[in-house]
Formats: C-alpha cells, structure tokens, sequence
C-alpha cells in the first residue's frame, strides 16, 4: 500500500512538471514567467535598452531562451556552438540550440516563419533561391546579401546579419585514383567519361533544381549509376571505391586531405555561397544585444579555417563545442 | 486532393524511376526473407528441440531485434562499407526474431503423444520433421513468415539512407526537399508492396490450413 503510495506521488511530481515545461514551450507569459523567476527579470532589464514599458520588457525576457536551428551538419553544429557560445558570453540570455534539422533549408525556413526558431546560420545563394525564389546565376554578392536582406524583412519580419567570411560553394570531388586515371582537372574533363563512372550524392542535391540535374545539363553528364547516399556517409563510400564522383562543398573536412580532387567548375555553373545568419527581426526586438552579439561572427572565418574546424570535428572526432570554444579563443572573442 | 492529384502526377512524371525503386527494393527485401526464411527455419528447429539453447539463441536475437534499424546500419557499416550487402544484412539480422521464434513456438506446441507415436512406429528424425513436424506448425510459422515479410519490406526503405536504393530512395528525397508528394508517392509504394505480399502469404496459410483439415 505504502509503496502504491509513493508510486502515485513520482507520477504526480512528473505529470507537473510536464505541466510546466509545456507551458513554457508553448510562449505562455504568464507560466513562463513563473518558471524563470525574478533574477532573471532583474538581469534582462539592465539590458534592455529600448524605450518599452518595465512590465512589457519583463514579460519579453521571460519568454525562453534564444532558439537556434541548425542544418543536418557539422559545419552548422559548430556554427551554432559559436552564435550560442557567443550570445551568452556577451548577454545575459540562455541559447536552446536545435541541432540538425532534416531537410536544411526547407524544413527550417517554415519553421522560422512559425516562430519555432529565432535564427540560424544560412547561405546566401540557398536563401536566395530556395526561399526567395529567384535566379542567383550572375547577381552580385554584395547585391545579393542586400536584396536578401531587404526581401526577408518584406515578406518574412527575418534579416540576414554578419557574414562570416567564408564561402561554402558546390564542388565536384572526384576520388584521387580516378582523377589521376583520366587526367581530370576541369568539370569538362569528366565529360567523356562519366560514363564509367559511378556518382553519389546526397538526396537533397540530386532532387533540388539547381542541383544534379543542372550539374549534368551543363556539362552533358551520363554517369554510370546515381547513388542515392547520406551526407555524412558519402566520403566512407568513397574512399571505400563505392562511388567515384561526388558533390561536395569547399569547406569539406574531407576535401582538405589528398584522397580526393576538387575539379575547377570552368563553366562557372556554382554560385556563391556565403554564410550569415538568419534571425527573425522580433527577436532582435526582444533580446536586445542579440544583434551586436551575432555581429562578432563577421568575417570571422575563411574556407580554410572552417574547413580546419570541420575537419577536428569530423576526422578527429572532436566535441563541436570544445572546438568552436577554442577557436573563439584563439581569435579572443571569449576567455 | 491537391496531394493526391501531385502523387498521381509525381507516378506518371517519373513512372521508370519508381519502377525501377520498386524494383530494387523488392530485390533487396526478398533476397533478406529468403535469407531470413530459410537459416531462421533451420534455426527455429534446432532450438526447439534444445531448452537451454533456445534461451540463448533467441536471446541473442532478441538484443538485434530491440536495435533500432538505423542504429544497426550504423554499427554494419564499418564491417560491410555501404550499399546493398549491408542493407540485406541488417534487414535479415531483423528478419530472423519472427522466423525463429515461431518455428521454435510451432514445433513446441505440438502434442509430445503424436511424436513419441511416430518414433514408435520407427520414423527416422528426418520423418518426423517432414511429415509431422512441419506441416503441424506451419499455420504458426506462416504467420511468422507474414509479419516477417511485412516488417521486411516496410523497414527496407532505411536501405536508402546508406546508397542500397529502393523505394527510400523516394521518401528520402521527399523529406529532404520538402516535397510530400515525392515521399507520399514513395510511402504507398513500399505499404502496397507490403499488403500484396501479405495477402498471397495469407491464401499460402489457407491452403495449408485446408490441406491439413482435409487429411
């Protein structure tokens, strides 16, 4: 009976507090206020810096953490250490980071616009056509990131804040022994010969539209045999003689080693992709500081470094905090 | 009904593509039941008759079974690399927990009088297999064989995730750019590949059913 009793009471404990977490997912001011306390209150209001009411800013600033997204990849994991590491080194808000999110873009972008993330670190040329829909082939990246700012805001209250630096643009990889075999230098060079060989790629980039499809249309590609492979898998299969050509991205860990050769895209098909965050302009109402703290992501990073960080990730097997953590360091962003 | 007019649209836009997804994901599947079918029957029979064996083996088979599909390509791949070997070994590994526990529970069920009757009239262990044996616990082991075969061909759709193809394939893409129709299209494929299989198996069951009534 005695133990009935106890039983009853774990079960009461864990249907309140339950309770209580879904009160505060779900934006309720009122219980999530509740939950965080008044210490927080006390800290957000020094921050503040807008000239709303004391009750509203209190309200806001118990409104949850900072909710990043990431895609499906380590270079976002470790971005999304940074922007976190970086947010609440420099404010007092905490940083719930969604790690891996399927699909990338177009599972992330529908749920920004629901408000179910605040920002996460996107290319320019993904939001430039996946969101935007439009043609990046020839745009000007200057004019791009403008426009791309300016039509966020238009259509989805987000903007585009602090480039950082690198360019994490398509390439062709093709195994070192194959590259050697054919003497392929150039994306026309695989021309005559992609008949003998196998391609594997990610989903997502064989099915988009400016994907595969364009790749084969612009250099007149017939492979062998298309595999369908997962992202994190694709090097393995490679190297494992599964898959002789691949699509790949500048700052690929992998790409750094000899194993593999990127061949030059001579006909200018890829566009560029440079990486920035993308935040919903309420947030940045509501965390003041946030944007000054996203800001100190600018030009932070080169494809080199990047692909270095990647690669202590990947190969190394390395803890992505641990390695945005000191690489934050040593550029003395953090102690 | 827009979706269902995209499905539709997506079927007839890429009609040799999902032929040939069902095509590779049939192939993938069948080639693990029968692996499954075949060492899980002879397993199954083994143990049944072996107490303390049984314990452990479908203990054993019992721990893959509880691994979830995706986690166990993960663990394969080093061994196996990817693609196709790897996918029938992880969908055979899962394959084999319905096989073996049926065939074992089967053989079990069947009263201890009817086999002490035969050895008393001289059958050899091979006889008693074949024509009693068997044909008493093959309603149990068909039932076996048919969730198998259901599990098989619903699970195979992993196989997409580490470049062994099939109908994943479909629903992989789909969920990667968004496109419901392209996973809807590739779902019902591999549900209704499931049922026909199923429903073929279940005339199997019956005809067994009616030949032992009839005898």
């Amino acid at each position: 009976m005695r133990k009935r009793g106890w039983i009853a009471g774990a079960v009461l404990v864990m249907t309140l507090a339950l309770t209580a977490c879904g009160g505060n997912n779900g934006g309720d001011a009122g219980s999530a206020a509740q939950e965080n306390g008044g210490q927080e209150n006390g800290q957000e209001n020094r921050e503040q810096e807008t000239s709303g009411g004391e009750d509203g800013d209190s309200k806001d600033a118990a409104e949850g953490p900072v909710r990043i997204a990431t895609k499906p990849m380590v270079e976002q994991y470790i971005l999304g250490e940074m922007l976190s590491e970086l947010i609440e080194e420099n404010t007092d808000y905490e940083v719930e980071i969604t790690k891996g999110i399927q699909g990338g873009t177009n599972n992330i972008h529908p749920a920004m616009e629901a408000g179910e993330f605040d920002l996460y670190p996107e290319y320019t040329s993904s939001g430039y056509t996946m969101v935007l829909d439009h043609d990046p082939a020839g745009v000007d990246d200057e004019e791009m990131f403008e426009q791309l700012q300016q039509e966020y805001s238009e259509k989805f209250g987000m903007t585009w804040v602090g480039q950082y630096g690198f360019n994490n643009t398509f390439a062709v990889a093709v195994r070192k022994d194959i590259a050697e075999k054919y003497d392929l230098k150039t994306c026309s060079d695989l021309s005559t010969v992609s008949g003998e060989l196998i391609f594997g790629g990610n989903p997502d980039y064989i099915e988009r539209e400016d994907g595969f499809n364009v790749l084969c249309d612009t250099y007149g590609y017939d492979f062998k045999k298309v595999m369908d492979i997962d992202i994190a898998l694709k090097y393995q299969a490679m190297q494992n003689g599964e898959i002789d050509v691949t699509n790949g991205f500048t700052t690929d860990a992998q790409l750094s080693k000899d194993d593999y050769v990127v061949i030059e895209d001579d006909k200018k098909l890829q566009v560029n992709y440079f990486c920035a965050t993308v935040v919903r302009e309420d947030a940045l109402e509501k965390y003041p500081g946030l944007e000054e703290a996203l800001m100190l992501m600018e030009n932070l990073l080169t494809d080199k470094e990047m692909a270095a960080l990647n690669y202590a990730v990947e190969v190394d097997g390395r803890d992505e905090a641990d390695v945005a953590h000191e690489f934050l360091v040593d550029k003395g962003l953090v102690d | 009904m827009e979706l269902i007019r995209e499905i539709i649209e997506v079927y007839i836009e890429r009609a040799d593509w999902f032929a040939e997804l069902a095509f590779q994901h049939f192939t993938l599947a069948f080639t693990a039941i029968l692996i499954a079918g075949v060492s899980g029957l002879v397993i199954g029979i083994v143990i049944a008759e072996r107490e303390k064996l049984a314990s452990v083996v479908l203990g054993i088979i019992n721990v893959f079974y509880t691994v979830p599909a995706i986690s166990l390509l993960g663990m394969l791949i080093p061994f196996l690399g990817i693609g196709n070997n790897t996918a029938v070994v992880a969908l055979t590994i899962y394959a084999l927990m319905p096989m073996v526990r049926n065939t074992c529970t089967g053989i079990r069920a069947i009263d201890k009088d009817i086999i002490e009757a035969a050895k008393g009239m001289g059958s050899t262990w091979f006889q008693i297999l074949y024509k009693i044996k068997l044909p008493l616990a093959m309603s149990v082991i068909i039932a076996g064989l048919r969730s198998m075969v259901v599990m098989t061909i619903s699970v195979g759709s992993i196989a997409a995730f580490i470049g062994a193809g099939g109908l994943g394939v479909a629903v992989y893409r789909g969920i990667s750019v968004y496109n419901e129709a392209l996973t809807f299209a590739g779902s019902i494929l591999i549900a209704a590949m499931a049922i026909v299989c199923d429903l073929l198996l279940g005339c199997l069951e019956k005809y067994f059913k009616r030949k032992r009534r009839m005898k």
